[in-house]
């Protein structure tokens, strides 16, 4: 089984940037085993290695927590099999919290 | 730590922290305070006349244990002169309702009050597991919630009592105002804070323990050594309702008091005048004489669907509330007849309007 | 009864359980049928150009219905926090301030003369947050003509804006009393909990917008003049605040103008156009439609990144922001329920005022709590509590909940004096009136 990997530019917005060293922008690689990589090995990737603490502001389970908005190339996520939905290299994916939005 | 005195005697030692007030007391005060609170909420509404018959809605839960014994014990010290009765309806649910059922024949024993058991299988002719294995264990709460208040209401009638009060307590009550606005059922939302619901044609009933914290009720149940039989239904419960339960929980625990803020808020308003003309009015049944909003009750409508195998149609405020062909053998429920009492009653009572608050 | 679920046959038509999301069956922009859906906004997808265009249109048409088109106000109000909602609402009231081509003809929509921008800086009450000041510039860089009124809510209490009748003084588990010491804190103490405080926050931004619109209308139009004043309360906010205030016995009090799409406070025309909008169109379309150098900025507040069960506010979001994902007309479906609902009270002319508030209240805020509650055994004196009477049920929970200090005086904003003031004026006519019939004590001996 080879390993398949995805080059992506991940943004963060409504103040989650905070929860990843005050970053907006991280371009990072993810990868899965014999099969293309998800939204969902994308949000492993950032809850196990990007969060410094908190990770539960971000993550429930294996999915964002209420209140986050997932973007991938400017479309909802829910528009495209959520989790399940596969990445291509060179996609953007946002994350927008709009909690205390006001 | 020295043993606190009693916040309300200053003589014994407080044994109990009240999640309602905060107090530190002991046990006597505890009981004394739980009991006297309940009585001024029943008198203050003059929920009850002299030589009613009332029936205490039993379901082998805490609440309906602990009501039955709270409503039997300030019947005779405060003399309300009501004649009590234990009705208890089974729903047809294997082994859940069994064990809670034998906790209602217990009190029956206990407090010396006489039982009626009505079923669903007697009234609709269908188990709540028949209901399940037709519909699902999606919707099943709204025809257990249908059919339950129906059989409560008739096996009151059958008794000639006009008056049902049930252990809906104040989490309960916290619960449902905020399942009324979530749902944006302002209609519901100030009757559901009323102590007692009243109307021309419908059993009254009241909620004595309006504003007792469910806390204290297992409290009072476990330092009177009453003994109940957990009623969670095995049927999973609504997932919106969870939401709310889980809501209501977390406020208690951040500030105990949020469950009766949240019954002063539900008492402090009121419906405006657009909406109080948009809402139905009410009928009766065609077929079985209920109350009803539509030509044909909810009941009637669930029960149609059922033995027409289109159950699943029935469900949701878009359904058809309409008679269908009905053969000689598709069970119908019988007809229902106010109380004697409730007639007389009703001559001499002044109504409760439903749209304001109390 | 653990299954406490009363199916009553009377009820609203159309009020059911919000319906669980489902998936769209079409694939298609419903506007231009061609370019690929970005978004669904209940059962309807758009793609990213019709969304925005939709976003606009949506503003346009609720504005044409509260103003004529070719009127031109001397000024409009808008509170900016600087959040995502108020940039959405300067980005859509830019638009309708701009002379815009319409149809074949030339359309210009009703606009103003002015803009003023009324921005509450908490930074000094709630801990990491941040003036703003320099961002919200940014924001209304482009529009015609603009003034920033900026107010310190740090200062409402201070110096010549403070109340000079009276100090509230909170005990645990005790009813607030009149003091006439000097204070020893404010309402953002950090002894008050966070549920508490949040609230304070929230009245002291409230009414301080509306009295710096109500001063600079003065000063510029005439003491008896009105104008608009337009606020960013979204759909998902005011279900957030109608939630909120109902578990914190103040529920009434949405009904009473809070959440009504339009009322009059102060004198001053209150709009909240964005009552029908959820955070996640404001979030897409800020992300579509405003330049990356003038977005919103989310300032921390007393809950940011703090588990949910915190504060009443921040278990509320987190239940709102939940039953959102899942059910999504739900936030819809609440935000019209504060429609339909009053304060069941009488709101006359004299009516008593909380004085911390200024929302009516009823007399006595203790006594609702005293009469469910048996807190002294029979034959006790009640102690007199002149101050509580002068509180509002929520406001009188905030300053005796669980974490309240004793022997602490909360120094107050000016303002409450004239609510105070409300209710002795009250109190004396009252007493003329009935003046004649009044039996001196010493005559009274019966009963």
């Amino acid at each position: 089984m080879s390993s398949v990997t995805r080059n992506l530019n991940v943004e963060f917005g409504g103040g989650l940037e905070i929860l990843f060293n005050h970053q907006r922008q991280i371009k990072l690689v993810v990868s899965a085993q014999g099969r293309n990589p998800t939204v969902r090995d994308l949000i492993k990737k950032l809850a196990d290695e990007h969060i410094n603490e908190r990770r539960e502001l971000f993550i429930e389970g294996d999915t964002v927590r209420p209140g986050i908005l997932v973007l991938i190339n400017d479309c909802d996520w829910e528009l495209r099999d959520e989790l399940d939905g596969e990445l291509e290299d060179g996609d953007v994916v946002v994350f927008i919290s709009t909690l205390h939005g006001g | 730590m020295p043993p606190r005195p009693c916040q309300l005697c200053s003589n014994n030692r407080a044994m109990i922290k009240r999640p309602k007030t905060g107090q530190q007391v002991c046990k006597e005060c505890f009981f004394f305070a739980f009991e006297e609170e309940i009585h001024k909420t029943i008198s203050d509404a003059n929920t009850f006349k002299r030589g009613e018959r009332v029936a205490i809605g039993a379901s082998g839960g805490k609440d309906s244990t602990v009501l039955a014994h709270v409503m039997k014990t300030l019947n005779e010290r405060h003399d309300y002169g009501l004649e009590l009765f234990l009705l208890s309806i089974d729903e047809g649910i294997t082994g859940y309702r069994d064990d809670s059922l034998e906790t209602v024949k217990r009190n029956k024993e206990q407090y010396q009050l006489p039982l009626k058991i009505l079923s669903y299988n007697e009234l609709y002719g269908w188990t709540m597991d028949r209901i399940v294995e037709a519909v699902g264990k999606k919707n099943n709460c709204t025809f257990c919630g249908v059919f339950r208040r129906q059989a409560l209401d008739r096996g009151a009638s059958s008794l000639n009592i006009s008056h049902i009060v049930t252990g809906h307590n104040a989490d309960d009550v916290a619960e449902t105002v905020l399942m009324n606005i979530l749902r944006g059922d302002v209609s519901r939302l100030g009757r559901c804070v009323e102590i007692t619901t009243r109307g021309e044609d419908t059993i009254n009933r009241s909620k004595p323990f309006k504003y007792t914290y469910e806390k204290e009720i297992v409290m009072y149940a476990y330092f009177k050594k009453l003994d109940y039989f957990s009623t969670e239904c095995i049927y999973s419960p609504e997932a919106y309702r969870g939401f709310a339960r889980t809501y209501i929980k977390d406020l208690e625990a951040l500030r105990p008091s949020t469950i009766i803020d949240i019954i002063h808020s539900a008492e402090n308003i009121r419906i405006s005048e657009v909406v109080q003309d948009a809402l139905p009015k009410q009928q009766k049944c065609q077929r079985c004489g209920y109350i009803s909003s539509n030509e044909l009750c909810k009941a009637c409508v669930l029960l149609q669907g059922l033995e027409k195998g289109t159950a699943k149609m029935a469900i949701g405020s878009k359904a058809k509330h309409v008679s269908q062909e009905v053969s000689s053998d598709t069970r119908t429920i019988p007809m229902f007849k106010m109380p004697d009492q409730q007639v007389r009653n009703n001559q001499t009572n002044q109504t409760n309007q439903a749209k304001q608050s109390v | 009864m653990s299954c406490s679920n009363p199916q009553s046959e009377v009820k609203d038509p159309g009020a059911d359980i919000p319906e669980r999301r489902t998936k769209p069956k079409n694939n298609q922009c419903i506007k231009c049928k061609t370019a690929a859906p970005v978004i669904q906004i209940r059962h309807a997808l758009y793609c990213r150009e019709c969304f925005v265009y939709a976003t606009s249109g949506k503003f346009l048409k609720w504005f044409l219905s509260n103003f004529k088109p070719n009127d031109v106000h001397p000024v409009f109000y808008v509170a900016v926090s600087g959040g995502p909602s108020s940039r959405y609402l300067l980005q859509l009231l830019h638009t309708q301030m701009s002379p815009r081509k319409g149809k074949g003809s030339f359309i210009r929509p009703g606009s103003a003369e002015k803009l003023v921008v009324i921005y509450v800086d908490q930074s000094k009450v709630v801990p990491g947050a941040e003036n703003l000041r320099n961002h919200i510039e940014d924001m209304v860089k482009d529009f015609p003509s603009v003034e920033i009124i900026e107010a310190d809510v740090s200062e409402s209490w201070k110096g010549s804006q403070a109340s000079i009748s009276a100090y509230l003084s909170g005990q645990p588990g005790q009813p607030p009393s009149a003091t006439a010491s000097e204070p020893t804190a404010d309402l953002f103490d950090s002894t008050l909990s966070t549920s508490s405080q949040e609230s304070h926050l929230a009245l002291l931004t409230h009414h301080i917008i509306l009295r710096e619109a109500r001063k600079h209308a003065d000063s510029l139009l005439g003491k008896d003049s009105t104008a608009p004043l337009f606020l960013g309360t979204s759909a998902t906010r005011v279900t957030i605040k109608l939630l909120s205030s109902m578990s914190r016995g103040r529920g009434w009090s949405v009904g009473s103008g809070e959440v009504q799409p339009e009322s009059t406070q102060y004198g001053l025309n209150v709009y909240q156009p964005l009552l029908n909008t959820s955070s996640k169109e404001i979030a897409y379309y800020n992300r579509f439609a405003i330049p990356a150098h003038s977005q919103a900025v989310v300032n921390r507040s007393f809950t940011t990144f703090s588990p949910p069960k915190s504060s009443i506010d921040r278990l509320t979001e987190e239940l709102v922001v939940s039953l959102e994902r899942g059910f999504p007309s739900t936030v819809s479906t609440v935000a019209r329920t504060g429609n339909k609902i009053s304060f069941a009270g009488e709101t006359k002319e004299g009516e008593r005022l909380c004085t911390l508030c200024g929302w009516p209240a009823r007399a006595k805020a203790n006594e609702w709590k005293n009469g469910i509650a048996i807190t002294k055994l029979a034959g006790e004196e009640d102690e007199s509590n002149p101050l509580a009477d002068m509180l509002c049920y929520g406001c009188y929970t905030n300053l005796t909940d669980s974490r309240a200090r004793s022997h602490v005086n909360y120094a107050l904003p000016g303002w409450t004096d004239e609510y105070a003031e409300k209710q002795k004026v009250t109190e004396s006519e009252m007493r003329k009136e009935i003046e004649d019939c009044l039996i001196d004590d010493n005559d009274n001996d019966n009963e």
